[in-house]
């Protein structure tokens, strides 16, 4: 009975707020290009659904492709930068600054670089996942207590062993924040920066372009499907924590 | 007797830092033999802790020399002759407790089947081959203390560091600990040095006490527990228990600190 | 720091080759500040009309999206069923791209200042709620304890405990909302229809790339240093107020 407790208030809320949604649109007969009534905005979703799975996949690579790049150059630099905690304690600060630029301001200069198509998209994504993954990871590795040094050096282990079998697993939890924030910070720097500029066939400008002309209930569709999206991409990456750490979960705190 | 186990001779330590050069410990000479149980006590910042880890090559002394089984701490530690247990336990949230007392033998590249054999019959000594596949936040305190003890023995030490060990525990935990802890003991016929606050415990697990003064610490004095053994509940009711109790916080009242106090009262 | 930036940035030009088109001298970007637009302004100048148009839009928005935020996670602390219905929404909010709908926001309220602070606010409200009403509830059972046996008063608690107690968690979520305050606003000024704003300055400096491409540098440049300055400013703010803070919790 508890799930109903937990969840019974948010599917309220849910089903409150469509029905509220219809009703003042009905009420006030709001025009549809201003505020599409939800039943109208999946209609359109049924009507224009070959063109949102076709932007959609093509923004939705562009995602995980500049996720994949960005969070893995940020594992592996980290796990570098770790080899040395002198050197790791003077670069982490600035990478922890890097959070106040934003990085998004640059996706013109990407389409310069990578052209307008996937690739400026993708070395956007890359940069906007790289630092958090970098910062987070590297604060794991480098997080081991000091006992638990003491102890791996009591027991003569090797460098090798220490990373292996202490600073990757002990790195993991912060590791995973960090992979499932970036999954919704890829797909938010994939469209956005389409806005920027990009082929008509993508997500980002299908929204803007149709926004712009008060096509408003393709508007909403569209971005319901970068949300939809956005969901799966998240929950994916939280099923692989999930797999890869199963001490984690069992507590049931999570 | 032959050649004893630890051998400390004028060790010292200052350790330097901003804030200016504090010399943690002054010429210690100790040495611990086979099978002996010697515990450390001393008020806090008395260098005990230090002493521990400079006996387990954690921490280099400033000067003076250290021989465990005639070797230098150094090729002791890279032989595996250490077995350490820390105040918290140190346990490993992402390996069962199997796991985390088969590290040392990992690390160490033991054969499999002793990798198998050997944790199996340490949990069982410390009571806890039940609880092999728990995670170690599924365990009490007290249980995953004596994890780290399980953890500690794997690679049969032959000295064991134990650095307040049951410091965090409760009164009742720590004395029904403390027996376990001598009957492992007895069952391994392992050396331990061990840290201590409690004068209690100090009395009833230890061969010999070190009682030390603070800054620098130095070695107060040495008192010999000749209680029999088996130690069992009715030790801790007996006279010469309390009488040990007894000398030995009188020893530790012997501070230069307290002593400048004495001094004014006989200036009177 | 800067100096190093300029090495490596001209160290990278000279030793890939790589044209202006693709990466202008660092004098080139300094120099397109001192030329003049086409109305006869100087670069300079425009560009600080237009960043503070964005600052104060930013500003704005940060302290409605703040001020919203915090009083929905106050809500939240004192009804168990206000939190059940609307936070795993607040939460699930951050996992979709919530940005994509700034075309929308702008087509609700027009071009003006005003849609930009609310995409902004929007952007800023999310994280102050979420941290926030974890802040309120991280408070230390024995302090709660406490203040109950002192007879407090549930605004006292409020006020003397759970307040405090959430600080550092609130201000992790300003540092992160301030440079989000400030994308809102520039995504805010893209679509079609914008005549102010780093946005604008960003998208019609793209067109003309071709002609003086340090003018886009030098537009990516300031709007850069517009989110460098609202982070860091509310950093310092963060160090005087929870000075007393030991650890700072990572979100």
């Amino acid at each position: 009975m508890g799930y109903v407790r937990d969840y019974a208030p948010a599917a309220l809320v849910l089903v409150m707020g469509l029905v509220l949604w219809e009703a003042v649109v009905f009420a006030f007969s709001i025009e549809f290009y201003l505020l599409p009534a939800p039943h109208v905005i999946v209609q359109s979703l049924r009507e224009t659904y070959p063109v949102l799975v076709e932007a959609g996949l093509y923004t939705f690579t562009e995602a995980v492709l500049g996720w994949a790049l960005g969070c893995g150059g940020g594992i592996l630099a980290a796990m570098i930068a770790s080899r040395s905690p002198a050197f790791a304690r003077v670069v982490l600060p600035y990478a922890v600054a890097s959070a106040s630029v934003p990085i998004i301001a640059l996706a013109p200069l990407a389409i310069v670089w990578f052209g307008v198509e996937q690739g400026s998209k993708i070395a956007i994504v890359v940069l906007m996942t790289f630092f958090p993954t970098f910062v987070s990871t590297l604060r794991g590795l480098l997080s081991v207590t000091p006992q638990s040094l003491e102890l791996m050096r009591s027991y003569a282990a090797t460098e090798r062993q220490l990373f292996l079998k202490i600073r990757l697993p002990h790195s993991l939890p912060m590791m995973f924040t960090a992979l499932r924030a970036c999954a919704t910070l890829a797909m938010i720097g994939a469209v956005v920066s389409e806005f920027f500029g990009g082929p008509v066939k993508s997500l980002g400008v299908y929204i803007k372009s149709t926004a712009s002309l008060f096509q408003t209930r393709q508007a909403w569709s569209a971005i319901l499907v970068a949300c939809a999206l956005g969901l799966l991409f998240y929950f994916a990456v939280a099923l692989i924590e999930r797999l890869a750490m199963p001490w984690h979960f069992e507590r049931g705190e999570h | 007797m032959g050649s004893p186990i630890v051998d400390l001779a004028g060790v010292a330590k200052t350790f330097e830092s901003r804030a200016g050069a504090t010399e943690a410990l002054r010429a210690v000479s100790l040495s611990v033999d086979a099978g002996e149980f010697v515990s450390v006590i001393g008020p806090s910042g008395c260098g005990k802790s230090s002493l521990l880890r400079i006996v387990g090559d954690l921490v280099e002394p400033s000067a003076g020399v250290v021989r465990v089984k005639g070797k230098s701490a150094r090729q002791a530690r890279l032989d595996r002759d250490y077995g350490i247990v820390f105040q918290t336990p140190v346990l490993y949230d992402w390996r069962t407790v199997l796991e985390n007392v088969q590290l040392p033998l990992e690390l160490a590249g033991r054969p499999r089947a002793e990798r198998e054999q050997r944790p199996r019959t340490l949990l069982r000594l410390v009571g806890l081959d039940e609880f092999a596949g728990h995670y170690p936040w599924q365990l009490s305190g007290g249980m995953q203390q004596r994890v780290a003890i399980a953890r500690a023995l794997a690679l049969n030490p032959s000295i064991l560091l134990m650095d307040e060990p049951f410091g965090a525990l409760d009164e009742m935990t720590r004395e029904r600990l403390n027996q376990e802890l001598l009957q492992v003991c007895a069952e391994t016929a392992a050396t331990v040095l061990f840290v201590t606050h409690s004068i209690a415990e100090a009395v009833f697990l230890s061969t010999r006490i070190v009682v030390m003064s603070p800054r620098p610490g130095g070695i107060e004095r040495v008192v010999t527990v000749a209680l029999p053994r088996p130690r069992v509940d009715a030790t801790r009711a007996d006279p010469r228990f309390f009488e040990l109790v007894t000398t030995v916080r009188q020893s530790l009242r012997e501070d230069p600190g307290l002593a400048g106090d004495r001094a004014g009262l006989r200036g009177r | 720091m800067v100096v190093a930036i300029a090495v490596v940035w001209e160290g990278g030009k000279a030793l890939f080759a790589l044209p202006s088109y693709q990466l202008p001298h660092l004098h080139e970007i300094a120099a397109d500040f001192l030329r003049e637009g086409a109305g006869g302004e100087r670069w300079l100048w425009i560009m600080a009309q237009n960043a503070s148009y964005t600052a104060l839009e930013s500003l704005i928005g940060f302290a409605l999206g703040g001020v919203t935020g915090l009083v929905l996670a106050i809500g939240f602390a004192h009804s168990r069923w206000l939190e059940r219905g609307l936070l795993p929404y607040v939460v699930a909010s951050q996992t979709v791209p919530i940005l994509a709908i700034a075309p929308m926001v702008v087509v609700w309220l027009g071009t003006s200042w005003f849609s930009k602070a609310v995409i902004a606010a929007y952007l800023t409200f999310f994280p102050v709620t979420v941290n926030m009403s974890r802040g309120l509830r991280a408070v230390d059972p024995d302090a709660l304890a406490m203040m109950r046996a002192l007879a407090a008063s549930s605004r006292q608690i409020l006020f003397k405990l759970r307040f405090p107690a959430a600080l550092p968690y609130l201000f992790t979520a300003l540092r992160i909302s301030a440079t989000a305050s400030v994308i809102g606003a520039i995504v805010g000024e893209l679509p079609v229809g914008s005549r102010f704003g780093m946005g604008v300055v960003i998208i019609n400096a793209a067109q003309y790339y071709n002609w003086r491409p340090a003018n886009l540098w030098a537009a990516i440049l300031v709007s850069a240093v517009i989110g460098i300055v609202f982070y860091h400013a509310v950093a310092a703010v963060e160090r005087r107020v929870v000075s007393w803070s030991r650890t700072a919790p990572v979100v």
